[in-house]
């Protein structure tokens, strides 16, 4: 079994290699020499705007989105103390699903569709809050329950909306639902925001992360070991709501990263929160990147959903990954 | 010197009370039993004195300052409780269970130090756990279980430790064994337990005072000696004991 360091430095190099293939492949095939090249300043022209106008931008988005999607899942998980969890159990991702397709509705432009959807991951976060705390306490059970009813709702509402959109309309929210990344342009390289979002998340997380290891082991064993368990619960709440949120706006809700590369993460690396959140936001980046990239070349020309290949890709490496932890832990 | 004291403690649960203007004053070295039947309040006291949960009214007190200022670090610096339960929620090694019981002695940015392991190896080592450091925790057995949290408790390090039912789980061995490292330790660096207990021999072997939880409010404090005769039992259980008394400790039982 590797150190936790070696580890994160093998994710490290998987997420380069990630960025080296998204690169590389697709209509145009470039060589590691031509990408060296064309990032130094000294490509061709075609090469140049194929790296620079298509796949930087959407590589970039993809990463991010990826890496707050599964840092979101790993904070989410540690709130509602439950395996289970992933960033969109609270709902925050059919509150923008809502939005984002009432806007496709009324042929609204994609960035108008961003904003929209992030408007609505904002109501839907301030309406689980508010319902969840009520009067009472606020326990995990409550947030989740409260959580799950809402995301129910939006999804009632979105199968409504569904029912009643034209044909032409109906391709783009289908996309939108299972999650696409073919809005990224190359304006976002410049736009800082995300980046620094994530940073600001991770950097969180960290301040946060020995207590979210004593907060796994209960509510109750976090205080008598110092937690102050309101304001800690509060931040966990809003910070993955908020990563979710920005995520969502990005690329619509991409299932499977935020369940997935949390739990693979704990397997591979462990439970303790100070390897975990920088393991999440490599490994959660580069999944999401590589998924993109196949997404777009396995039948290219045509596109698929980033979210189909997620869970293409997810699903058996986690099953691979769940038995080999289940057979060291017997053995061990 | 007074190291956990309260005056006039009220406590309620639902409609039951637990103690009604309770003044308690647990001074260093001392080892308190605390007893009575189920649903009596045993474990919401305990809470209660961890302020775990808020008390109606009276005032609590860790080494004469009042427990409503102090921070829930700085209470947990001093003061440490074994939960009746458990969780866990997500893999994890004995030592990494183990090793959280320093949390409120390490900075927000420290790691644990070599200091910090050597006092949880110590702790492993103290209830017989060693060879076990790298198991994951959701493979131990109960007893196992028990005394993980126990050596997380020990590695806590508190002056006031607060046991709910510390021998649940354990077998006839444990129990002692547990027990009189728990309670050795706490005479020799002049700290205090308060346990509730079930088991009457425990306390009558390891417990200097009591606290009999007799419902209604009504409390009894006083030294194990005097208060464990079997017309005070059989108002606390409602139910007939025999008290015998032979070798160093008596023994009671059911009649």
């Amino acid at each position: 079994m590797l150190k936790p360091p070696a580890i994160l430095f093998l994710l490290i190099l998987l997420s380069l290699g990630s960025l080296i293939f998204a690169l590389s492949v697709g209509s145009l095939p470039l060589s590691f020499v031509d990408i060296l090249q064309t990032l130094k300043g000294n490509g061709t022209d075609i090469n140049r705007s194929v790296i620079f106008e298509l796949r930087l931008p959407r590589a970039y988005v993809a990463f991010i989105t990826g890496a707050m999607l599964s840092l979101a899942g790993m904070l989410m998980q540690v709130l509602l103390r439950n395996p289970l969890a992933d960033p969109y159990i609270l709902g925050v991702s059919g509150g923008a699903s809502v939005a984002a397709i009432l806007a496709i509705a009324f042929g609204l432009a994609s960035s108008l569709v961003s904003a929209a959807a992030f408007i609505g991951a904002l109501i839907s976060i301030a309406l689980v809050f508010g319902l969840a705390h009520g009067r009472g306490s606020w326990n995990p059970s409550r947030l989740l329950l409260t959580g799950v009813v809402i995301a129910a709702g939006w999804g009632a509402i979105i199968n409504f909306i569904l029912s009643l959109s034209p044909d032409q309309s109906l391709k783009g929210m289908l996309f939108w639902l299972m999650g696409d990344l073919s809005y990224a342009h190359s304006e976002q390289l410049g736009n800082l925001l995300l980046p620094s979002l994530l940073i600001t998340g991770l950097l969180l997380s960290l301040v946060m992360a020995r207590s979210l290891n004593v907060l796994s082991r209960g509510e109750m064993q976090a205080s008598v070991l110092g937690v102050s368990i309101k304001p800690l619960r509060l931040s966990l709440f809003l910070l993955a709501s908020a990563l979710t949120a920005i995520a969502v706006t990005q690329a619509g809700s991409i299932g499977f990263v935020g369940l997935i590369v949390p739990h693979m993460m704990r397997l591979l690396i462990s439970s303790d929160h100070r390897w975990l959140a920088p393991a999440c936001v490599l490994a959660g980046g580069s999944l999401l990147l590589l998924s993109d990239t196949l997404a777009r070349t396995i039948i290219a020309p045509q596109q698929l959903p980033v979210g189909v290949i997620t869970a293409f890709v997810g699903v058996p490496l986690f099953l691979f990954l769940l038995s080999r932890g289940y057979k060291q832990q017997v053995l061990s | 010197m007074s190291l956990l004291s309260t005056s006039h403690l009220n406590i309620q649960i639902g409609n039951t009370k637990v103690c009604n203007d309770l003044n308690l004053e647990c001074n260093s070295s001392e080892i308190w039993g605390i007893l009575g039947r189920n649903g009596k309040g045993k474990t919401t006291l305990l809470h209660s004195l961890a302020r775990l949960r808020e008390v109606e009214s009276g005032d609590i007190f860790i080494h004469e300052k009042n427990i409503l200022t102090l921070t829930r670090k700085q209470i947990a610096q001093q003061l440490g409780v074994l939960l009746q339960h458990h969780e866990d929620n997500f893999p994890c090694s004995v030592m990494e269970t183990v090793i959280s019981g320093r949390h409120p002695h390490i900075g927000h940015w420290q790691w644990e130090s070599k200091n910090d392991y050597a006092l949880a190896h110590n702790a492993l080592e103290s209830v017989q756990l060693s060879h076990l450091s790298e198991r994951p925790v959701n493979l131990l057995s109960g007893g196992e279980r028990q005394r993980v949290s126990i050596a997380t408790l020990i590695t806590q390090n508190p002056d006031i430790m607060l046991l709910d039912e510390p021998n649940s789980h354990l077998d006839l061995k444990y129990q002692i064994q547990v027990l009189e490292t728990l309670c050795n330790q706490t005479k020799a660096q002049q700290k205090i337990i308060l346990m509730t207990l079930h088991d009457l021999n425990l306390a009558a072997r390891f417990c200097d005072k009591l606290i009999l939880l007799l419902g209604d409010g009504e409390v009894l404090l006083g030294d194990t000696d005097e208060l464990l005769d079997e017309d005070n039992l059989q108002q606390l259980y409602d139910y007939p004991i025999k008290r015998i008394n032979s070798g160093d400790y008596p023994a009671f039982i059911a009649k």
